[in-house]
């Protein structure tokens, strides 16, 4: 009995005092005509966002744009409110944290009737942005709240701010705050907060109120990232307790000392550029929190202490130390300046570092310190290499050297060798994408390219003879159509291997809307791409090489008059062999470049010169000819690489920018730059579109990443009449969604993947419709996916207010989380661009858990990095239709030019709206899609030989 | 036996694939046909037995929406340009019963440019008498057209009432929107004035160009197509004006293109100097109404009128309603008053030289036409 008793009360001493009388947490108000009618001016659609209300409407009033002062004075004056507005709504009532009794004594210190609650708590904006946190909070801590109503008296008076911001990841069970890291990080929040985590209402005083809510950020932050990332920025790898405490507090002291530009108070939804949340997230960690090599503080100095790319300008320190590796708090200190565009070269450069050389051996660390100095202004180089899988820091080194060399001199001469230079990088790469080069092939030839002579900025035929000797041996035959498209037989060639990987006999048969087909990925695009060289003017690689071998025949030991007399019989015959690929368009060329000169009328001369040479049997005036020639060569040359590079991210044959005569021919390196740092940079910067006043649309910054300035021409638009109103989606997150469909290689998009990945969303699904039915608990699913605080409250409340909605509150990438069994799958081969988000030339499958710590950045357009729904909606549906995965690319081309004009985000941060319009493409749209792979220039091609028995596969 | 194959295929997808009905309406692709060459306007047709087993027939060309028919006859027509090259025709049935069907093919590609009537040249002339009215019913034999000052004999002549294909094309960029509630209201009373029997496309641009109606004689269907329209993206003012140039076609006929825009170009892939030289290779006649700053603006009220004029057309330049509608009327009554001349020219050569042309009308002064044109060379 005694024993009995003792135990009772234990189990009664273990819980606290205040769970003893727990108050109600959360109530339901009503939401009246008026309000909802402002909501729906905000982007909110009531009925269907009713669990989140609340919150979203408190995010959208006191998010930026602003200009919501209307929407603000009517919810304290609801006359204001336009009646036909209103006259559609019916009151509806919603969930809200706390109740109007618990609201009206903390914050408002008088009586709100239920009925008005939600407009006096929207109407005031620290009370919004109270009730925004508070909404983000679990029960527990919520309860712990409203038990303790000074602590929110005060959070509303002086942390209203920070407590939205961070608030949600605040957590108190059992008495005591549970910070980020758990309990073996308990003394450094401790030590750094001055407060225990046994005493909640003063850690979370301060902890949201110390060093302008710089720490609650951290603390928010790390309650983020993926265990292994917050394991390593709370240095759990650290032997030495001490070194950990004294290493976070310089972490603690070097975030509160950045990114001063932002403001918390001003604007508590946005967060900083390439600050230490996009630092920590991009980190690549071990499961045990060290940081991937090379990791030393002797490598990382020496990567940031200049841009000096001479290998033997490298010293790694040996001093005492340099040999340890680099902690979290280094990492801020080195890359939290004031400068935005600093702290992201030096993310970016980390973030390559650890991509590309992270199995480097210590003797080639010197050559990877180089590559990395190297990237801030050779950045589409470097991209470009890793992007083509070079690995060799050394290879990087080496190029890196050469490039920079090439930087200076006349615009006109820089314009010639950077054009043809990039360009055939720009096609190796497109060629290793395609699989027409193996990796290694591909890193021989671009090495071989970078090493062709330069004299006086010329190359005077050099890549001429590189293309003939090095690059076409490795290309398919000239297709048989080339001719007839008025395409020359090397640039038919060249084209065959920009368009891949021939399948043959090998390529899957399709059978769709009753007709039979292969997909033949390179076949569409060798027929694409000649039409637009085809439709291109201007000059042809076929003529440059032509007239490379007349300098070299000329050039010659040994020049004979018979020799001379052939070149002239064959120089006659330009005319009717080039045609049209003799004249030059007027194009508007960049500043600083010159229309070259016309080649008709150059050769016409060349040719008198060689006949008076023969009649002369003057052979040293013949041979004078050649350095004149060699020049042309190059003029010629720069041209017909620029237009084939550009060809292959042009888009459709009929698109806007073939209504240009050449657009490519306008590039502009940014030789008009007068600042002569900017302008080196731009050389090798990652290009962009120019739409200008009065000058025609054009590409700046290098030939290299051309596929991502030009995303936006290589979506489709399938229906004409589907006129897009003025879309809701922001440009650049328009642009980042094309992106991630250019940057989407079909090749690499395998049956055996997509299968993995819609067995794993099914099996997601299956997880939601058990939570919904009551048989699987809230946590168990919200914990896989990460699920934010705002969701989970929502979901806890339809659970019982509206079960059949759950589904709609998972987004297909969560679906995938939760459906696991996906080891050893490629899902970044389905996910978005990373190029903002990580920083690199490829696609990544960023879940939504990630959202949180990307969001408040609309200038970065990573809304569209987080949301791989489109991709992974299309591809379900393909594999319904039991079409192959390779041609999920091709349907997203239009898939997503529908999807962006017509999605209807609140905000840039309202990726949840994103998620769920992807869900609701039809079937009947995507059939549509598919089909348009089966035209002229797509990869469905007509297939008769198929026996009856492919007939009846399903 | 085409028929029986058809069918055999549907029977068999029923089999096969389970995404049509029990009693599968016979659908087909009437016109082209496989392997037929097309060039120029193209009849789309398809069949669909019983028709009343279609909801609606939609025809896909090279991937794209042509068009779409809830009624028979189940066709429409397509520009499939001035080259016999290949096409894929597509076309979706949804039936009434819930479903679609489906049927597609090839048109065949010839390895030779088309010849169809690129040497004659036409010219809209407008005709106004001393007091600035038009004049009508001038015969053919009062009108003399010379070409690089040589007289030209006439092949084919028009007067009155000669059908106009109109393009009208509406600037919706960011920078209209100061005007955009002006602009819709001009656009409509214009549309709304235009008379039934001239078909009129309609396209929307910014950044992009969008089909909003084809081809229709409905000035309901224009008037509602300008209710969607909205402000935002930059200006592809030039790209605009070449689509449409493009879009009219080869056929005999008057071309006109009225394009709505404030003038000032920002980002069009095409440079100005491609578009006046592409006005020159046409025989569309291009007439501009400023809008917004188009109005204000000296240099904008420039070019605008360094475009229209080598065509034979106008710019005008008001924001107001009033002076808009007194406007409309006047270009209307000029479209309404127009002569097509047509002739074989005596240079035979396609030099991409320009010629200049002169027309001459016994009696009238006042004569307004195209002042040249340049003979493409064929690629």
């Amino acid at each position: 009995m005694l024993r009995a008793l003792v135990f009772c009360f234990t189990i009664v001493a273990a819980f606290p005092a205040w769970l003893d009388a727990a108050p109600p947490i959360s109530d339901e108000a009503t939401v009246s005509a008026e309000v909802l009618a402002l909501a729906r001016t905000l982007g909110l659609d009531p009925p269907r966002d009713r669990a989140r209300f609340v919150s979203e409407l408190a995010r959208l009033l006191y998010t930026p744009p602003f200009g919501k002062s209307a929407a603000q004075a009517a919810l304290l004056n609801p006359g204001l409110v336009d009646p036909e507005l209103t006259a559609a709504e019916r009151p509806m009532r919603v969930p809200v944290p706390l109740t109007a009794d618990l609201w009206s004594r903390a914050i408002f210190r008088r009586t709100i009737k239920p009925n008005d609650l939600i407009a006096t708590i929207m109407a005031d904006r620290r009370a919004a942005l109270l009730c925004y946190g508070l909404a983000g909070l679990d029960d527990e801590t919520l309860g712990y709240l409203a038990q303790h109503t000074g602590l929110l008296t005060e959070i509303h008076q002086r942390s209203a701010m920070a407590f939205a911001a961070f608030g949600t990841s605040l957590r108190i069970h059992a008495g005591r705050i549970v910070p980020p890291g758990g309990d073996s990080a308990v003394p450094l929040w401790e030590a750094v907060v001055g407060q225990s985590v046994g005493s909640p209402e003063a850690f979370a005083r301060v902890l949201f109120s110390m060093s302008g809510a710089r720490v609650a950020y951290l603390y928010d932050t790390i309650a983020q990232l993926d265990p292994p990332n917050a394991a390593f920025v709370l240095g759990a790898w650290m032997a030495d307790p001490e070194l950990r405490l004294r290493r976070f507090a310089a972490l603690v002291d070097a975030c509160s000392r950045g990114y001063r530009e932002w403001r918390l108070d001003a604007l508590p939804f946005s967060r900083p550029l390439h600050d230490v949340s996009m630092l920590f997230l991009r980190l690549r960690v071990e499961p045990d929190g060290s940081l991937v090599a090379p990791a030393s503080q002797a490598f990382w100095t020496a990567a940031y202490a200049s841009d000096d790319v001479a290998v033997d300008s490298v010293t790694l320190s040996e001093a005492p130390g340099a040999d340890q590796p680099i902690d979290a708090a280094w990492l801020v200190e080195t890359t939290s300046g004031s400068d935005m565009s600093w702290r992201g070269d030096r993310l970016d450069q980390f973030a390559f570092g650890q991509r590309v050389f992270s199995g480097v051996p210590a003797n080639s660390w010197a050559a990877a310190v180089v590559a990395i100095r190297a990237f801030p202004s050779q950045r589409m180089l470097s991209l470009t290499l890793e992007r083509m899988g070079i690995t060799a820091p050394t290879v990087y080194a080496s190029i890196a050297r050469q490039a920079q060399r090439m930087t200076g001199g006349s615009p006109q001469r820089q314009f010639r060798t950077l054009g043809q230079l990039q360009a055939v990088v720009a096609l190796v790469a497109r060629m290793r994408a395609n699989a027409a080069l193996t990796p290694a092939a591909a890193e021989r030839l671009v090495v071989s390219a970078f090493n062709v002579p330069v004299d006086g900025e010329r190359y005077l035929g050099g890549m001429a003879a590189w293309l003939r000797r090095e690059l076409l041996p490795h290309l398919p035959a000239a297709p048989e159509d080339a001719d007839a498209r008025g395409v020359g037989a090397i640039e038919a060639r060249l084209i065959a291997g920009l368009a891949g990987r021939d399948e043959g006999s090998s390529a899957p048969r399709v059978l769709w809307e009753g007709q039979q087909y292969r997909l033949d990925l390179a076949a569409g695009e060798r027929r694409r791409l000649l039409a637009i060289r085809g439709k291109q003017e201007g000059y042809s690689v076929d003529l440059a090489l032509a007239l490379d071998l007349m300098a070299r025949a000329l050039a010659a030991d040994g020049l004979t008059i018979e020799t001379v007399r052939r070149l002239a019989g064959e120089l006659a015959a330009f005319p009717d062999t080039f045609d049209r690929r003799l004249d030059s368009p007027p194009e508007s060329r960049a500043p600083g470049v010159e229309q070259p000169r016309p080649a008709r009328d150059w050769i016409e001369r060349l040719g008198d010169e060689l006949a008076r040479s023969e009649r002369g049997k003057d052979l040293r005036r013949a041979a004078r000819l050649a350095p004149a020639i060699a020049e042309t060569v190059d003029e010629i040359l720069t041209d017909a690489l620029i237009s084939l590079a550009y060809a292959a991210d042009l888009g459709e044959t009929d698109g806007a920018a073939m209504l240009a005569r050449n657009a490519a021919l306008r590039h502009d390196f940014g030789f008009g730059r007068k600042d002569t740092s900017m302008r080196s940079r731009s050389l090798w910067a990652l290009p962009r579109q120019d739409f200008l006043p009065g000058v025609p649309w054009h590409v700046t910054g290098s030939l290299l990443g051309l596929d991502i300035a030009m995303a936006s021409l290589s979506l489709k638009r399938i229906s004409p009449d589907r006129f897009a109103e003025a879309p809701r989606l922001p440009s650049n997150e328009r642009d980042a969604f094309a992106v991630t469909v250019s940057l989407m290689n079909a090749r690499m998009l395998r049956d055996a993947d997509r299968g993995a990945v819609v067995a794993a969303i099914s099996r997601g699904r299956d997880r939601v419709a058990a939570l919904a039915a009551g048989r699987l608990p809230l946590e168990s699913l919200a914990g896989a996916v990460g699920m934010d605080g705002w969701r989970r409250r929502a979901i806890g409340w339809m659970l019982t207010e509206d079960a059949k909605s759950i589904p709609t509150m998972f987004s297909l990438a969560e679906l995938l989380v939760l459906g696991g069994g996906l080891d050893g799958v490629n899902v970044n081969a389905w996910g978005t661009t990373a190029v903002q988000s990580e920083g690199c030339i490829c696609t990544r499958l960023t879940l939504p858990r990630t959202w949180r710590l990307l969001s408040g950045r609309p200038q970065m357009a990573l809304m569209a990095s987080g949301v791989p729904d489109v991709n992974l909606g299309v591809a379900a549906t393909l594999a319904e239709f039991g079409l192959p995965a390779a041609l999920t690319r091709f349907a997203l081309t239009a898939a997503t030019l529908d999807f962006i004009e017509a999605v209807a985000p609140a905000d840039p941060n309202d990726w949840w709206t994103l998620a769920r319009a992807a869900q609701a493409i039809p079937n009947e749209l995507v059939e549509d899609y598919v089909a348009a792979a089966a035209a002229v220039d797509g990869p469905l091609v007509p297939d008769e030989t198929w026996s009856t028995r492919h007939l009846l596969r399903p | 036996m085409r028929r029986w194959v058809l069918t055999f295929t549907v029977v068999l997808l029923l089999a096969v694939g389970g995404r049509g009905q029990e009693r599968a309406p016979v659908v087909e692709i009437l016109s082209p046909e496989p392997g037929e060459a097309v060039i120029g306007v193209t009849t789309l047709r398809a069949g669909v037995e019983p028709a009343d087993a279609a909801a609606r027939v939609t025809f896909f060309v090279n991937g794209r929406q042509t068009c779409e028919v809830e009624r028979p006859p189940f066709e429409c027509e397509w520009d499939a340009g001035g080259e016999v090259i290949e096409h894929q025709i597509r076309l979706a049935v949804t039936l009434t019963a819930g479903g679609r069907v489906f049927r597609a093919l090839r048109t065949k590609p010839l390895r030779y440019d088309d010849k169809v009537d690129v040497d004659a040249v036409q010219v809209t002339v407008t005709v106004t008498d001393d007091n600035g009215r038009f004049a009508r019913g001038i015969p053919r034999s009062a009108f003399k057209l010379y070409e690089d000052g040589k007289v030209q004999t006439i092949s084919h002549f028009t007067s009155e009432n000669v059908p106009l294909e109109l393009i009208t094309a509406v600037d919706i960029s960011g920078s209209m929107t100061p005007s955009m509630a002006k602009l819709k209201r001009a656009v409509k009373e214009f549309l709304g004035a235009v008379p039934p029997r001239h078909e009129v496309t309609l396209l929307g641009f910014n950044d992009a160009v969008f089909l909003l109606t084809q081809k229709t004689t409905n000035p309901a269907d224009r008037v509602r197509a300008v209710d969607r329209l909205a402000p935002w993206g930059a200006t592809a003012l030039y790209d605009v004006i070449l689509r449409g140039t493009n879009l009219l076609g080869r056929q005999i006929g008057r071309k006109s293109v009225v394009v709505f825009s404030d003038g000032e170009d920002q980002g069009s892939h095409v440079a100005l100097g491609d578009v006046e030289r592409r006005l020159q290779t046409s025989d569309v006649t291009l007439y501009m109404i400023g809008q917004g700053r188009g109005v204000s603006q000296e240099y904008l009220k420039r070019i605008m009128a360094q475009l229209t004029a080598p065509t034979g057309g106008r710019a005008f330049f008001t924001d107001s309603v009033d002076e808009l509608q007194g406007a409309f009327e006047e270009l209307l009554d000029e479209l309404s008053n127009q002569y097509l001349v047509g002739y074989q020219s005596t240079n035979t050569r396609r030099d991409d030289k320009w010629r200049e042309i002169r027309v001459e009308v016994d009696g009238y002064a006042n004569v307004r036409a195209r002042n040249g044109y340049r003979a493409v060379p064929q690629k």
